[in-house]
């Protein structure tokens, strides 16, 4: 990983948004000595979610030729853990900002 | 002129090729296109095999390979997949010949092979490769200075003199070597090597030698470092040495393949394969061909051009405008360096990091939107071991 940080675990988790959507996200547990990041991304690329980067190949490739665009965006929120943070606690805070900010994102990437 | 039809129309395609070439890493590539033209004018030269430029035996296969390769561009091109684009450009070229020497084509195996390696590794390849061999070559160098009596701590790609420390980046992973070897490889084997297991021979070495090699080069690196010469290990050794210890992968590289193919006495001549008679085609069929190719590259790189780019954007805010205070927290604005801009490519970008009350809960939230169909040209920095 760049800055040294090791990757310790990778998963997908959903998230309910505040418009009551649900979408899933990818979680990175990152680690540096006694450092922890809790990092998440998603791609949100013409309306759609999407975790996989497999998939997000074949959606560009396929919005391409049925949508005729190849605009995308990715988005990454990630969230500097203090030592004794426990993993559900830092998730519950990084989850309530992806909400936050969830329901702005519309406006400055199309749907 | 159908060559001329298909650079012309695929011109993008080509011109980020040397634009992707340029880097330090990729530069042994110029050679393949002239290397391959060589080989071919050597088969043609020599009847190595029967093959004779000049006898064409048109093939309406060939057609059925470029739609494909069309395909992999279009697929590559669209998904922004380098290696469909770059491996849909070699199936294509290899289509063309099939299409113009029919069956002959084969006789040509080994240009075409070699030729093949204008296509760039899937990136995930390259990094798995890149990090093993990083770490195979830090160990080793760091054994090979202990053996020379220095003292080195060694954690990952990290080797610790006590007076300064080396740092082996993925630019000097042998990585840069390891390409060029394979292809050396082949050739000297082609030239000198009559039997398989000898050509294997030669292929299995590569790896070793690349990593052997660059292991030294570090070595010497931290040996002139420890003997009071630090300016020279950084500057003109640094450069130099790449050169030298290339040069010196190839001459061992060489002298396995003369005395292996000592070892083994060359097969049995056997009579080159007779030449298939050029089959007749009528001049007809080769201009309906000729023209179907034509107008197969002219339309689909037409049509490829007219796929979307970014001005099919529906309207949007601009990611400047973003709010800076989000539920409790409240953010700044920081902007990216201008080296990760110009590797990114993006259209715009916002990068906010956003400091809530507690010191240690700190949240950056990081926003790209960026069109996908631009150019990203990766370069290694150029950095000493």
């Amino acid at each position: 990983m760049g800055g040294g940080f090791d990757l310790l675990k990778t998963e997908d988790r959903l998230l309910q948004t505040a418009n009551g959507q649900s979408i899933k996200i990818r979680i990175l547990h990152l680690k540096q000595g006694s450092r922890k990041i809790l990092a998440s991304y998603f791609f949100f690329e013409r309306g759609r979610v999407i975790t996989s980067p497999w998939k997000n190949k074949f959606y560009l490739f396929w919005d391409a030729l049925t949508k005729g665009r190849t605009d995308g965006a990715l988005v990454r929120a990630e969230l500097l853990m203090t030592p004794d943070q426990a993993e559900e606690e830092a998730f519950a805070i990084l989850s309530d900002f992806i909400e936050e900010i969830w329901v702005l994102l519309p406006d400055y990437v199309p749907t | 002129m159908i060559t001329a039809c298909f650079v012309t129309a695929y011109l993008p395609f080509f011109e980020r090729l040397v634009i992707r070439r340029d880097s330090v890493d990729n530069n042994y590539c110029y050679l393949i296109v002239p290397l391959f033209v060589y080989l071919c004018w050597d088969q043609h030269r020599n009847d190595r095999n029967g093959f004779h430029l000049g006898v064409f035996a048109w093939s309406a296969w060939g057609l059925v390979g470029i739609i494909f390769g069309i395909g992999f561009m279009v697929l590559g091109e669209l998904g922004s997949v380098y290696t469909f684009q770059y491996g849909g450009l070699w199936i294509t070229m290899v289509a063309l010949v099939i299409l113009v020497y029919g069956r002959n084509a084969r006789l040509l195996a080994f240009p075409l092979t070699i030729l093949a390696f204008i296509v760039p590794l899937p990136p995930f390849i390259n990094r798995m490769l890149t990090f093993e061999l990083r770490m195979y070559a830090s160990t080793l160098a760091a054994k090979m200075l202990r053996l020379a009596n220095v003292s080195v701590h060694q954690t990952g790609n990290i080797i610790d003199l006590g007076i300064e420390k080396l740092q082996v980046v993925d630019a000097c992973s042998g990585l840069r070597y390891l390409m060029p070897l394979i292809l050396m490889a082949l050739i000297v084997g082609y030239f000198f090597n009559q039997r398989v297991w000898q050509r294997i021979v030669l292929l299995v070495i590569v790896a070793p030698l690349s990593i052997v090699v660059n292991a030294f080069r570090v070595f010497l690196s931290g040996w002139l470092t420890v003997n009071g010469h630090r300016e020279l290990a950084q500057s003109f050794f640094h450069d130099f040495s790449g050169w030298a210890v290339f040069m010196i992968a190839g001459a061992i590289m060489l002298l396995v393949a003369v005395t292996i193919a000592k070892l083994g006495a060359p097969p049995p001549q056997t009579p080159p394969p007779a030449r298939r008679p050029a089959v007749k085609t009528s001049q007809r069929r080769a201009l309906a061909l000729s023209a179907a190719v034509c107008i197969l590259f002219g339309f689909s790189a037409f049509a490829l051009r007219l796929t979307p780019t970014a001005a099919n954007l529906p309207a949007r805010a601009r990611l400047e405008g973003f709010p800076m205070q989000i539920a409790q927290w409240q953010g700044h604005q920081q902007y990216l360096s201008k080296e990760i801009m110009e590797e990114l490519w993006p259209m715009t970008m916002s990068a906010r990091s956003t400091a809530p009350p507690r010191w240690a809960t700190a949240f950056s939230f990081l926003s790209l939107f960026m069109n996908t169909r631009g150019p990203v040209i990766r370069r290694m920095p150029r950095r000493p071991v």
